[in-house]
């Protein structure tokens, strides 16, 4: 009897032993191939193309992948404006077979997926994931589809511009205003755009919007001609604010041309990016690069490592933006900040827009 | 010493309690008024302080950008700002080095410009750290804090608290003094009518039943009569009286009987009549001893009041805290989300109160109320113990059904007690009484619970009601032992799947019960029916049509004709000169027919102590007229039957019956003779006649 008993409380501690070890038995078993993900022998190799050279979001990139003790091994390739630059990418992309590839801003993301709805898919990489970083509208840049039936692509990545409401809020709340001036390259898609939300939001915030665009030369390029004259018409036109949008070609004029003129003529300057903002505008809502280049890593990450497909994974903006205020802009202005915003914005002296 | 000679004594209790209520929240005003303003300007005074810190901070921060004084921009929108998160603000400056105002806002006081520039102001100006002090200025409060940079002082900012803020803080308060002060007036009354008001309420009554029974000739006197200390005297007097007629009347009736006995000469000659006027005596009075096993005892009912109060108040006082309480003991589920989990206890509360009242009513029954509500209140005490000591929700949802399940069944009894000791009469102020004891407790009990658990914690609290369950017991405890099984009651059941199925497809009950959510909730309602959650009492089969007609017409004379048919019936009945008398002494009903009796064949008895049809039957008027002593005289007929047997047990509690007479009639409209019993049920619809009558 007694034996019986003993074998029976046996095999009932030990069934108890088992249930009770389960979960702890599954949680090693996970964390055990998580970290034989994570230490693996070869690092991840990430295929970076860049615009124009290292900027903080690459440092952000790296900075991310160092603090979570991810091993990537980083190629930079740096198109420097030179789209002529992209099929020897592709090339090296197709022969090299790396494991992710980032792609630094709308142009240099669309030389390497292209658009959704190209014809020819031959030319462009589809079968390497795609992490893709400061993009205003990947949609609208056809990077990606609007529609949720569509083919599901290995793309994704980080936009980098705050909502337009909360921008043109930003901006009235520094100084508000009921006419908002907007210059912007009539060929570049995504400012069309961009220039169709602020009408539209005029119309139910109430302010009107004057624009101009900037000249096309005789093979309908966009020129740089008459740039400073388009900014002195928005002044006379009565605006009182100069909307920078998320602008390719704006924002190659933008430190030289467009920003100096609006000093010039008192018209302050409100920038989208963070790189119009290094230009010299007056003020933004931005994301910072660093934490778009961490929020980027972020996302490779998860194709890495956690290997969800990146159709999975959501494109979005950064939850949190800065508004940053020149101090040096705001005192040749004499456009003080508003007192309440001295608690929250970031003061940018001029210092920062030397380096 | 009628009800509402009684109703205006507590009236006016109520009222002088009222204004004493009133008086201490007047005197609490002004006190609390003096106390708030000495102690609560400095404290104040240092919430605007740090509120102008942020302000003042940003200005620093606004000079340290080379930012003019006089030339920032959105100072105002900061000085909103401030009145936003401190709503006391009532006015805002900033002065320069000169005491010259710069920027302000809001409202500003008289006499502030001099203030501003007065020495002793700009002699602060230069201290960075000064502390503020609040200093009165016109209608307000003025704190000024000077501004300065590092290596530069700019001036000072003033921000203003209007003198009314005390007010508005202690006219705050006052609500919730008043509710506090309410909630005491409850309890006092409660305490009040626990402790005096049954007992006066008692005494008084037996007083009326003593002064109403001489009036209608009942002198039996009644030796189990309490002599309440308030009413002695007068309970004495009656008594004496009573002993006194009855003992002549005994003297008359032993010297009747010696003389009847007697031999006939020596009989006086007015010994007939003397016989005749005793004989007569009978019917109008009653004399002797009364057994009283049929009085009802109210004041039982009454006793129920307090462990109710008491057991509901524990309850009540977890009210406030429970889904806080719920929320510190939260763990998770991984299959729940928080928010339903927090809900748990509390569904599963309601859901075992609900479904537990049918099964626990029969248990009741079975075993008595009053172990029923020991029981209970035992189980609920346990079950708050286990609250007080939980460790997680999941083991609180364990302790919570014991004492959801303990609350059902002191329910349950209570109300059973409550049907058991209140007559067809005065069924809804027993009801009153109890529901009384419930709402005063539902309104007593949140916010003493919630000032409670504030003050000593939420476990300590549940032990409090802990102790209050087990007080409950101690007043159950002086509940009466119940007799014997009551037999009048049908033994409760459950309700058949069939009932529940034909009350869901009752409109009028649907609606009832709709209609009672967007009322007021759950509450328990009173209509001569109890009902809880939509559940009707066990007593099943009350015929509501007649528990109204009799609610209502209690006290008007005999030959009441009930509701139903009442034109046609009156009709009928006048037609055939019919009345109806019910004599409890023997326990007999005496029917007086017209002329045309003839033809008047059955007579169903439907007797309804407490609203409950006790028996039906079919007699022929033919038959029974036979069997029974009839003619009374010769123009009118009456026949007094016997009361079936399953009614006259109850007959001492009847104190109406409804007679329901069937008479058939010939085609031409003339009343036939003899028609078969069977044609009297095709044609009842037609021919009835209803007599409703009070029993003598």
């Amino acid at each position: 009897m007694i034996k019986r008993l003993s074998r029976r409380a046996f095999l009932e501690y030990g069934a108890a032993a088992a249930l009770s070890s389960w979960p702890t038995a599954l949680a090693l078993a996970q964390e055990a191939a998580a970290s034989s993900r994570r230490v693996r022998s070869k690092p991840f190799r990430i295929y970076a193309i860049t615009f124009r050279g290292k900027t903080d979001v690459e440092k952000g990139f790296e900075d991310y992948f160092a603090s979570r003790k991810v091993p990537v091994q980083i190629t930079y390739r740096d198109m420097n404006r030179d789209f002529s630059r992209m099929p020897r990418f592709i090339q090296e992309i197709r022969s090299t077979r790396p494991d992710l590839i980032y792609t630094w801003g709308t142009t240099v993301t669309l030389g390497v997926v292209g658009p959704f709805d190209a014809a020819d898919q031959g030319e462009y990489i589809t079968d390497i994931p795609v992490v893709f970083t400061l993009v205003a509208s990947p949609t609208l840049a056809k990077i990606v589809s609007e529609k949720e039936s569509a083919v599901k692509r290995k793309v994704t990545g980080v936009v980098h511009v705050a909502p337009i409401d909360a921008q043109i809020k930003a901006m009235a709340a520094y100084r508000p205003f009921d006419r908002l001036g907007v210059l912007y390259t009539p060929t570049e898609q995504n400012s069309v755009v961009v220039l169709d939300a602020i009408r539209k939001l005029g119309r139910t915030i109430g302010f009107d919007t004057v624009s101009r665009t900037f000249r096309l030369d005789a093979n309908r390029k966009v020129t740089a001609d008459g740039a400073a004259d388009l900014v002195r018409e928005l002044k006379d036109a009565k605006a009182q604010w100069l909307y920078l949008p998320p602008d390719s070609f704006l924002g190659t004029l933008a430190q030289d041309v467009i920003i100096p003129t609006a000093m010039e003529i008192g018209l302050p300057t409100f920038a989208s990016t963070e790189q119009l903002m290094q230009a010299g505008a007056l003020s933004g809502l931005v994301s910072r690069y660093y934490s778009v280049g961490q929020f980027t890593a972020h996302k490779a990450e998860q194709i890495l490592v956690d290997q969800v497909p990146p159709s999975a994974i959501p494109i979005e903006p950064l939850k949190r933006f800065s508004y940053q205020i020149r101090m040096s802009a705001a005192e040749k202005l004499h456009l003080p900040p508003p007192l309440p915003m001295l608690g929250y914005a970031e003061l940018i002296s001029d210092a920062l827009v030397a380096q | 010493m009628s009800p509402s000679y009684l109703r205006s004594v507590y009236l006016r209790l109520t009222g002088v309690l009222m204004l004493i209520v009133l008086v201490a929240l007047a005197v609490s005003a002004y006190l609390s008024h003096q106390a708030f303003e000495r102690a609560l300007v400095p404290e104040m005074a240092k919430k605007v302080a740090s509120g102008g810190a942020t302000v003042r901070s940003l200005i620093i921060k606004a000079m340290e950008q080379r930012i003019d004084f006089g030339k920032m921009y959105g100072v105002e929108q900061s000085f909103d700002e401030l009145k936003e998160s401190i709503r006391e603000v009532s006015y805002v400056a900033l002065t320069d080095m000169q005491g010259n105002i710069v920027y302000q806002r809001f409202t500003q006081p008289r006499g502030a410009a001099e203030y501003f520039h007065s020495p002793a102001i700009l002699a602060m100006t230069p201290r960075p750290h000064a502390s503020p002090l609040p200093v009165r200025v016109g209608d307000q409060f003025l704190v000024s804090m000077p501004i300065a940079a590092a290596e530069k002082r700019v001036g000072m900012l003033h921000i203003g608290i209007s003198v009314y803020f005390v007010d508005r803080m202690v006219l705050d308060m006052l609500y919730d003094v008043l509710i506090v002060l309410v909630v005491a007036l409850f309890l006092t009354l409660e305490l009040l009518h626990f402790m005096v008001g049954s007992k006066f309420d008692r005494a008084f009554r037996s007083l009326d039943d003593a002064f109403e029974r001489g009036a209608s000739g009942d002198f039996t006197s009644r030796f189990s009569d309490r002599t309440d200390a308030a009413l002695a005297g007068a309970h004495k007097l009656i008594e004496v009286l009573r002993a006194r007629v009855n003992s002549a009347y005994g003297a008359l009736v032993r010297d009747v009987e010696t003389l009847k006995r007697s031999p006939a000469h020596e009989r006086p000659p007015g010994l007939a009549a003397a016989q005749k006027g005793l004989h007569a005596l009978g019917p109008r009075f009653r004399f002797g001893v009364d057994d009283r096993t049929a009085q009802k005892d109210d004041s039982q009912l009454a006793k129920v009041r307090a462990p109710l109060f008491i057991f509901i108040l524990a309850e009540e006082f977890t009210r406030p805290f429970l889904p806080a309480y719920i929320k510190e003991l939260l763990v998770p589920v991984s299959w729940l989300s928080p928010e339903i989990v927090v809900g748990l206890p509390i569904a599963l509360f309601m859901f075992i109160v609900a479904i537990a009242q049918p099964s626990l009513g029969r248990y009741c029954e079975r075993v008595g109320k009053r172990r029923a509500m020991l029981l209970g209140a035992a189980i609920a005490a346990f079950g708050f113990v286990g609250s007080a000591l939980a460790g997680s929700v999941l083991d609180l949802l364990l302790w919570r059904s014991l004492c959801a399940v303990g609350y059902a069944l002191v329910f349950v009894a209570g109300q059973a007690h409550v049907l058991e000791h209140a007559t067809t009469s005065n069924r809804a102020r027993s009801f009153s009484l109890f529901i009384g004891a419930i709402m005063v407790a539902t309104v007593c009990g949140p916010p003493i619970g919630g000032i409670l658990a504030d003050n000593i914690g939420r476990r300590l609290t549940l032990v409090v009601s802990a102790v209050l369950a087990l007080a409950s017991i101690a007043t159950i405890w002086q509940l009466p032992e119940e007799g014997l099984a009551d037999a009048r009651r049908a033994a409760a059941r459950m309700p058949s799947l069939r009932e529940i199925g034909g009350l869901l497809l009752n409109r009028r009950f649907m609606t009832v019960t709709a209609l009672a959510k967007f009322t007021i909730g759950s509450w328990p309602h009173t209509d001569g029916l109890c009902r809880r959650n939509g559940r009707a009492l066990p007593d099943r089969g009350v015929d509501r049509r007649d528990a109204r007609a009799d609610g209502g017409v209690g006290r008007r004379g005999p030959d009441h004709v009930g509701p139903r048919r009442s034109a046609d019936a009156v009709r009928q009945r006048r037609r055939l000169g019919i009345r109806g008398d019910a004599d409890r002494g023997r326990r007999s009903i005496v029917v007086h027919f017209g002329p045309k009796r003839t033809g008047t064949r059955a007579l169903r008895c439907r007797g309804r102590p407490d609203g409950r049809i006790v028996g039906v039957r079919r007699v022929s008027v033919d038959r029974a007229a036979r069997q029974r002593d009839r003619s009374i005289d010769r123009k009118r007929t009456a026949a007094r039957f016997r009361l079936p047997s399953q009614l006259r047990d109850h007959w001492n509690r009847c104190d109406r019956v409804r007679l329901v007479l069937f008479h058939s009639h010939t085609p031409s409209g003339e009343l036939g003779a003899r028609p078969s019993l069977k044609q009297f049920s095709k044609e009842q619809e037609h021919d009835q006649t209803t007599i409703s009558t009070r029993v003598s």
